[in-house]
């Protein structure tokens, strides 16, 4: 075990954290509202999209991301310059930055598995919630941003933090992509001097601080969510 | 104040209102009696549009609406004119009792906070609930929490309260408080539309009742002539079987 590699590995690893938690962020970002939008779509049952949706779901819960990363990273390259072409685009496809692939990648797979979160925790919400916001004169938006929305999020908190760790687990992933976040990073860096044992602990440490301490703030953000429930609070 | 004329609802195959008509007049008590299965919580839900009638018009002040076919605008206007006290009380878990009250007036009728806030807490003072205005609904009594759910309904001060079984899922002790507030309102000259199963509530406060059975309106008349001198051989029937012995009506 050389220790002094494996502090200059940590760094490096270390280094890859804003790299992987931004590509998190953002597919969180895209995944949120429209994982909210699909779950709706679903529970509506509203004819062809709900279709769409079931399929969609299905098909990214009963594949290996991994898989998907190639499928879409062998894929969209192939159906942008068809599209460049046409409409004589001057963009090098084999030059967009793997970070592009990495936001739609995670963000297809992370706005499935937030459908099927959101979809369950809609399901918490009572009917006469609902019914109770339309006979005091709110619109069906409004019922759904102050009524439904908060009390939905509660239900969804516990799997919204595993969705949200498992994405930023999954990112380390973007190595097949050449997306320099963490595991590559010090992967590369470990290759010069064959110090494996030494990268692979930096990077297993690495993700375990960030993971616990996207826990911790989910914990902290569902305490607060959840004051209205039981307890004397004034 | 309140005409409706015709109302048919089905579920299904299921008829469960099959023209059913009524007049409430200004400052009103109408009290709606029946078996379970009979209709009248649907008849209750059709009017304020948490269910939509097959067919059937209504007139709520001098608003003429077709039941079965009302656009989102006229729903609302009559959701402005109506307020519903449900059976399962239907707070808003994530808002306080204040909040639960002050919801109408802020988000649907765009109140000042401070207006909203003051009638808010005057609403909640009548329903006697002055000191747990902070509290949120998982941290009172059902009674309580229906109390809520009237004073939610009495600051939106509209022109009729559909009360749908508003004391059937409370515990028999917390009947008695739900009740009072219920009769001080309607003392007040509240116009009241209530569906129930407590006969006293009818006997005492009631100017009018309703028997309904099968989706149909089987008598009515004033709580003397319904519970003493019932006509038909079917509200004989319930009677006897809801009715104290007190009531000692002649078959």
């Amino acid at each position: 075990m050389d220790t002094t590699f494996f502090v200059k590995a940590l760094g490096i690893a270390f280094s890859g954290v804003p790299i992987a938690l931004f590509v998190a962020a953002i597919a969180l970002i895209i995944a949120i509202p429209l994982g909210f939008i699909f779950a709706l779509l679903r529970l509506q049952r509203v004819p062809v999209l709900y279709q769409f949706v079931k399929i969609y779901v299905s098909f990214v819960r009963g594949t290996p991301i991994i898989i998907q990363i190639f499928i879409l990273y062998s894929s969209i390259p192939l159906l942008l310059t068809g599209i460049f072409e046409r409409y004589n685009v001057p963009i090098e496809v084999y030059t967009i930055h793997p970070l592009w692939y990495a936001f739609i990648i995670f963000s297809f797979n992370t706005t499935a598995i937030l459908a099927e979160v959101f979809r369950g925790a809609l399901q918490t919400v009572d009917e006469g919630q609902k019914e109770a916001g339309y006979a005091v004169g709110l619109t069906t938006f409004q019922v759904y941003r102050r009524i439904i929305i908060p009390q939905m999020l509660v239900a969804a908190m516990p799997n919204l933090c595993t969705a949200t760790v498992n994405l930023i687990k999954a990112t380390s992933l973007g190595y097949a992509i050449s997306l320099p976040e963490i595991t590559l990073r010090t992967k590369v860096a470990a290759n010069v001097g064959y110090h494996y044992v030494e990268a692979y602990l930096a990077i297993f440490i690495v993700y375990l601080v960030v993971c616990l301490l996207v826990e911790y703030g989910f914990k902290i953000m569902e305490r607060k969510l959840r004051r209205y429930e039981g307890g004397v609070i004034c | 104040m309140l005409t409706v004329n015709n109302v048919h609802k089905s579920f299904g195959k299921n008829k469960i209102l099959q023209g059913v008509d009524l007049t409430v007049n200004q400052g009103d008590v109408v009290v709606i009696l029946g078996p379970s299965g009979s209709g009248k919580t649907t008849f209750l839900r059709c009017l304020n549009f948490l269910e939509q009638a097959d067919v059937g018009t209504a007139t709520y002040d001098n608003l003429q609406i077709d039941l079965a076919k009302a656009s989102k605008k006229e729903i609302r206007e009559v959701r402005q004119k109506t307020a519903f006290v449900f059976q399962n009380y239907n707070l808003f878990a994530n808002k306080t009792a204040l909040e639960n009250v002050t919801e109408g007036l802020i988000i649907g009728r765009k109140m000042a906070k401070e207006e909203a806030n003051r009638k808010a807490q005057a609403a909640l003072t009548k329903v006697g609930l002055a000191d747990k205005m902070a509290l949120y609904p998982s941290q009172l009594s059902g009674g309580q929490q229906q109390r809520v759910g009237i004073a939610r309904a009495i600051v939106l001060e509209p022109s009729i309260i559909l009360f749908d079984e508003p004391t059937s899922a409370l515990d028999p002790e917390l009947v008695g408080e739900v009740l009072d507030v219920m009769k001080n309102i309607a003392k007040e000259g509240t116009t009241m539309l209530v569906v129930t199963h407590e006969m006293s509530f009818a006997k005492e406060v009631a100017n009018h009742v309703i028997f309904m059975d099968g989706g149909h309106i089987i008598e009515e008349g004033s709580a003397d002539d319904l519970f003493l001198r019932p006509q038909k051989e079917r509200t004989k029937q319930f009677l006897r079987r809801v009715l104290p012995e007190e009531y000692n009506f002649q078959i």
